[in-house]
């Protein structure tokens, strides 16, 4: 009796188990079957869409970033036969998984796998170079070797330490629109321009951003992504040793011209005697020859931005020659051949024009 | 025989092609638009003019877009706004998660009432999105009729033309539709100076803008080059004036017509808002027929000042302020809304704002101004 009962549940139980099994193979298989053959389909490593096909025609379809529920990614879809294509208005993320869905019932989910890891970004260079700067310093470039993240704030990716005070400071201006050039690969910092002119506001409260006489540490964190989201491949910091303010204008007059030969293609050397800004000394310097035509070639920093060397694409001819220095070349604080950037405009001078170009010859004889 | 039905196909299918490419809503605003892809790089500014015309203010490409979104169905209210999350709507909508996008403006198309919005993301990809009901809708920046200026620098076009250097970048910091006029406060990217321009709309080939350096000698004499952050246009005694608020905070006003080409004009300081603070967005709106000015900032709240206190203040503010982060000049009334990202006027009697809230929250909100 017992022995019966128990293969009579045992049969229900089976029967129960099987038909659940059937429930679910169906239903799976409806699912599987009205989507198939998933692609991701990429240009240029970026996964600019997802293609499918479908064995029903639906109207109700989307793309929704996984576990999102009411939002669902924006794109149009194209249909080819009965092929589907999703295009969302912004390529897949590396890493994001997304899932397709009909009137909210999933139909398929995909994952865009990382490609391979391009290489780390690296910050090149940090202008000034030099270590020792004035308290007036005006600007501070980080140049890296690929575009960065185009979201954030730069100033979240950069302390700067006194350490001096052993404290952590604002030095640098936190503006809505970062400085940074069109390839995304150069930022251009003004520590706060408000509290170095004398008698502003900001420089009354506050004081200057750097003290005469203190250590500083510039600190680069590698959290800092590239415009692959990669993390920067190190932290990277600077020290800087804060001198004297700088009240004198750069002046071409007291330049050196170291002069190369002619019938060669030797470096044309100019001395600065100080420091200048790097990028606007790349940007304001042009030689000319006696015909008023530009002389051919590239001009490479010195040493701690004091000196720049002009590399000719041909050989000098013998010769005059013309140094053209725009006057809005600056120094280190800012001050221009023009002006000094903290100018009292009371006791400005004026009815004097001031000029745009400078002009330094010099000649090639032998 | 075969030839002429041929050409005469031909002929056909141009013509058709042309009159669908034609906007049919074209007026003399939109007689000089092109429909394409403008290969718009980035946006940092929106503002919108008439009739459905949006303004994109490009830093990448130095240049200013007029877009016709042909959103000018007239609308005299907008509904509430209250979307919370609204930076992670904003990122899931286009596939990614808050932190690889951001939201760098909003404007509301004054016709319609649509809240329009700039969006980057991390390689630098601009969008553009809209606002329909609670959802979000692409706007294409590819297939658009549009028309556009360049931002370029007369010295720095001349050199360029001799040297074949690059550019200087501008940095657009903010942008205004005014009585037939684009104006554009920006920055340079090496130089330490401030510009405003005031371009004729519709764009003329000639780009013969105005353009000047803005300086003022407030505290001093000293000039400050101080960089324009926001700026909105008030009219005092019949005279348009530009309300100019800088990154050092102060509160200046230059007449207009002043701002002519190659012009120096020095502005007169009303206010000192208080230093460690930068302005973000300005707007004005009208309630029980006085005019009030909103001004939003990155560490202070929302500073509400009266139209009626500016035009009677006659003073220029040139001495300094003693004491460390106290206002001077025409005085405002803080309202209780602190970090308010981006702000505009939504309809005649409500605003539109993101704020980011206390527990760290994105919040898009429609407020009445009779609470402001």
């Amino acid at each position: 009796m017992d022995v019966v009962n128990t293969v009579i549940r045992f049969r229900k139980i089976r029967f129960v188990l099987v038909f659940f099994c059937a429930i679910f193979l169906l239903t799976n298989c409806k699912k599987e079957k009205n989507l198939e053959e998933l692609a991701i389909n990429y240009e240029a490593g970026r996964a600019v869409a997802v293609s499918f096909k479908l064995r029903q025609a639906d109207a109700d379809l989307e793309c929704y970033l996984h576990g999102q529920r009411t939002t669902p990614v924006l794109g149009e879809i194209v249909i080819f036969e009965d092929r589907y294509q999703f295009i969302p208005v912004i390529p897949f993320s590396r890493g994001q998984e997304y899932e397709i869905r009909s009137n909210g019932n999933l139909l398929a989910s995909f994952k865009i796998v990382m490609a391979n890891k391009n290489d780390p970004g690296e910050l090149k260079n940090i202008y000034p170079s030099r270590d020792t700067v004035p308290e007036n310093l005006l600007k501070v470039y980080l140049e890296f070797s690929q575009p960065m993240q185009q979201v954030g704030e730069a100033l979240n990716f950069i302390s700067v330490i006194d350490e001096t005070t052993a404290k952590e400071v604002d030095v640098f201006l936190a503006l809505e629109s970062e400085l940074w050039n069109k390839n995304h690969d150069r930022l251009t910092l003004w520590l706060d321009p408000g509290r170095i002119k004398t008698d502003l506001i900001p420089n009354k409260e506050l004081g200057l951003p750097l003290s005469e006489g203190h250590k500083y540490t510039l600190l680069i964190s590698k959290e800092w992504k590239t415009a692959d989201g990669i993390p920067l491949k190190r932290d990277y910091s600077k020290k800087l040793v804060v001198t004297d303010r700088d009240s004198q204008m750069p002046d071409p007059e007291s330049w050196e011209i170291v002069l190369p030969v002619a019938g060669q293609q030797g470096h044309l050397e100019i001395n600065f005697k100080e420091s200048l800004d790097a990028i606007l000394c790349l940007e304001t310097l042009n030689i000319e020859n006696n015909e008023g035509e530009k002389v051919a070639g590239i001009f490479q920093l010195g040493k701690e931005e004091a000196s720049i060397l002009f590399k000719p694409v041909n050989s000098w001819n013998k010769g005059e020659y013309v140094i053209l220095v725009e006057a809005k070349l600056e120094d280190l604080a800012g001050n221009n051949i023009n002006r000094l950037f903290d100018t009292d405009i009371s006791k400005t001078k004026s009815g004097a024009i001031p000029k745009q170009f400078y002009k330094i010859r010099f000649s090639i004889n032998e | 025989m075969k030839k002429l039905i041929f050409l005469a196909a031909i002929f056909t299918l141009v013509f058709i092609t042309i009159s669908a490419t034609i906007d049919k809503t074209a007026t003399n605003l939109k007689d000089n638009f092109v429909f394409g892809d403008p290969e718009i790089a980035s946006i940092e500014e929106l503002t919108f003019g008439p009739e459905g015309v949006l303004f994109l203010g490009d830093t990448k490409n130095a240049a200013i877009y007029a877009l016709d979104t042909r959103d000018v169905e007239e609308k005299n209210s907008a509904g509430d706004i209250s979307i919370d999350g609204f930076d992670e709507k904003v990122a899931a909508a286009l596939g990614s998660t808050p932190e690889n996008i951001k939201i760098s403006d909003m404007a509301v198309n004054p016709l319609s009432k649509t809240v329009y919005f700039s969006v980057t993301v991390t390689d630098g990809t601009p969008v553009l999105l809209k606002l329909n009901g609670d959802k979000l809708e692409n706007v294409s920046l590819k297939s658009v009729s549009y028309s556009k200026i360049m931002l370029q620098d007369p010295v720095a076009v001349d050199a360029k033309d001799r040297r074949e250097r690059p550019l200087r970048i501008w940095a657009i910091s903010d942008l205004k539709y005014h009585n037939g006029k684009v104006l554009v406060s920006g920055l340079s990217n090496k130089e330490f100076g401030s510009t405003f321009r005031s371009i004729p709309f519709p764009f003329t080939d000639a780009q013969n803008y105005a353009s000047l350096e803005i300086w003022h000698a407030a505290h001093g004499q000293f000039e400050t080059h101080s960089p324009i952050k926001a700026f909105d246009v008030i009219n005092l005694e019949n005279k348009d004036y530009l309300m100019a608020s800088y990154t050092c905070t102060p509160l200046v006003l230059f007449p207009l017509d002043e701002l002519k080409d190659g012009a120096h004009s020095k502005g007169r300081t009303v206010a000192e808002l208080g230093a460690g603070n930068s302005p973000l967005d300005m707007i004005s709106y009208e309630k029980e027929g006085k005019q009030y000015f909103l001004m939003s900032n990155s560490n202070r709240p929302v500073m509400r000042i009266k139209y009626e206190t500016i035009a009677n203040f006659k003073d220029d503010i040139t001495e300094s302020v003693d004491e460390a982060y106290v206002a001077k000049g025409v005085a405002y009334d803080n309202l209780p809304f602190p970090y308010v990202l981006q702000m505009d006027k939504l309809d005649e009697g409500n605003v539109v704002y993101i704020q980011r809230t206390a527990d760290g929250d994105m919040v898009l909100k429609s407020r009445t101004t009779k609470w402001m």
